[in-house]
């Protein structure tokens, strides 16, 4: 794709920013319908998928973004279809730099969805179209995988992040930064008022100390 | 008899070294994600580690408050919005707030005349149409504040602005930062020239920065 053509294309949304829930051990019960997925250590990107075009959590082009060629492949290859229509942006960590595992690849974890659909619908849909990342195992490189979420009617949230804080030790890196909580009721929070506003429906638990 | 060579590896061309660099043989590299050593302070009797441990255990405790108290008064302003735009539709003087009562007391819903800044005025065409100009307004900002130019020469004067600072070659220099705002009587005129349905489709593209008040209101007594 030409620098032209990446030029033009500007993001149609500011990444969703979950608020700070604190640490998962004292968190308080939710109110709702939630589901838990990890919280990986990477960059946060928002990609569209047509041209390629990556970009930061404040809306500016990713300087990473020529790292993630075979990824972002794999992305163009797969047509994904909301309501009838293309999904054409992506909300992906992208890996690079922060630890060894995973170089270059892209793990998408929600797309926008402009017809509205629900994060369980949309979670449901992406797990149909790429490979899920299993949290057991470090990514491959250069690949690109789906985050699957967890239902805590499923899954113990708190076992999860105790595991996942264990494979950080056995992988002797910070993989994984914790876990988010989403609500299974909410629509992507498509904004471009500011990239500071928090969306209350994403809730972030880190082990940060 | 054919004998096997034993393959000596020549002794390897000494490369140029262009920068000349210096070298540091058994010193301790610094690793690049290596952490600041600060100098720990002296804690002969334990009892900074024990206000250290209560530190850190409380601000957990803060966040996880803070997150929880971020959630349930989103879910309230979420829930009192609609009844907010219903109550005060065609009235002129509308209530500042919506109140929620419960055992342990009452909680106010203010709607203040605040709102955010749009990037844009496309999201509002769907449900304005052409009166989207009469509710928003394009605001900017150079070094000067957009805000107070007389709005009747306020293009005059930006092309002036523009060609004094072609003039020195310095057109560059002018950097402006532009968007959509509310007109300055919006938060009045919007209940009485618009339905609430319309007034809670443009609260999802601009929304009121309500806030959720739990102290300042003197308890009637029995």
């Amino acid at each position: 794709m030409s620098s032209e053509t990446l030029n033009v294309v500007r993001p149609c949304t500011y990444p969703a920013r979950p608020i700070n829930g604190g640490p998962l051990e004292v968190a308080l019960p939710k109110p709702g319908h939630w589901y838990y997925e990890p919280k990986y250590n990477g960059w946060r990107a928002l990609v569209h998928a047509p041209t390629g075009a990556m970009f930061n959590r404040h809306g500016q082009h990713l300087s990473i973004a020529g790292l993630f060629g075979g990824a972002l492949e794999h992305l163009r290859s797969v047509q994904l279809l909301s309501e009838g229509m293309p999904v054409e942006w992506f909300d992906c960590e992208a890996l690079c730099r922060r630890h060894r595992l995973g170089q270059a690849t892209l793990l998408v974890f929600d797309y926008i969805s402009l017809s509205g659909e629900l994060l369980r619908q949309r979670k449901e849909l992406l797990v149909q179209a790429f490979p899920a990342h299993d949290y057991a195992q470090p990514p491959s490189p250069e690949k690109l995988y789906s985050v699957p979420s967890l239902d805590p009617d499923q899954t113990d949230p708190h076992a999860l992040y105790g595991e996942l804080r264990q494979l950080n030790a056995r992988w002797r890196c910070l993989f994984y930064e914790g876990l988010v909580a989403k609500r299974t009721t909410d629509p992507y929070p498509v904004q471009l008022r500011s990239p500071d506003e928090e969306f209350v429906g994403w809730v972030k638990h880190r082990w940060a100390y | 008899m054919p004998s096997i060579k034993e393959k000596v590896s020549r002794p390897a061309k000494s490369q140029p070294d262009p920068l000349r660099k210096l070298s540091f043989g058994a010193i301790t590299r610094k690793q690049d994600h290596a952490k600041t050593a600060y100098p720990v302070l002296p804690d002969p009797n334990g009892q900074l580690a024990i206000i250290t441990a209560r530190i850190i255990e409380r601000t957990a405790q803060i966040e996880a408050l803070d997150g929880a108290l971020a959630i349930d008064k989103s879910e309230l302003k979420t829930l009192a919005t609609p009844f907010y735009f219903t109550q005060a539709s065609g009235k002129v003087d509308v209530a500042s707030s919506v109140s929620a009562v419960s055992p342990a007391g009452e909680v106010l819903i203010t709607f203040p005349n605040r709102y955010s800044r749009l990037e844009s005025e496309a999201p509002l065409l769907p449900i304005l149409g052409e009166q989207t100009s009469t509710f928003f307004r394009q605001a900017f900002a150079l070094e000067i504040d957009g805000d107070k130019l007389p709005a009747e020469n306020t293009q005059e004067l930006l092309d002036e602005l523009q060609q004094l600072f072609a003039r020195y070659h310095a057109a560059e220099a002018l950097k402006v930062k532009e968007c959509i705002k509310t007109v300055p009587d919006f938060h009045t005129v919007r209940h009485t020239s618009l339905s609430p349905q319309q007034n809670l489709a443009i609260n999802q593209v601009c929304p009121i920065i309500a806030m959720v008040k739990t102290k300042g209101r003197i308890k009637e007594s029995a």
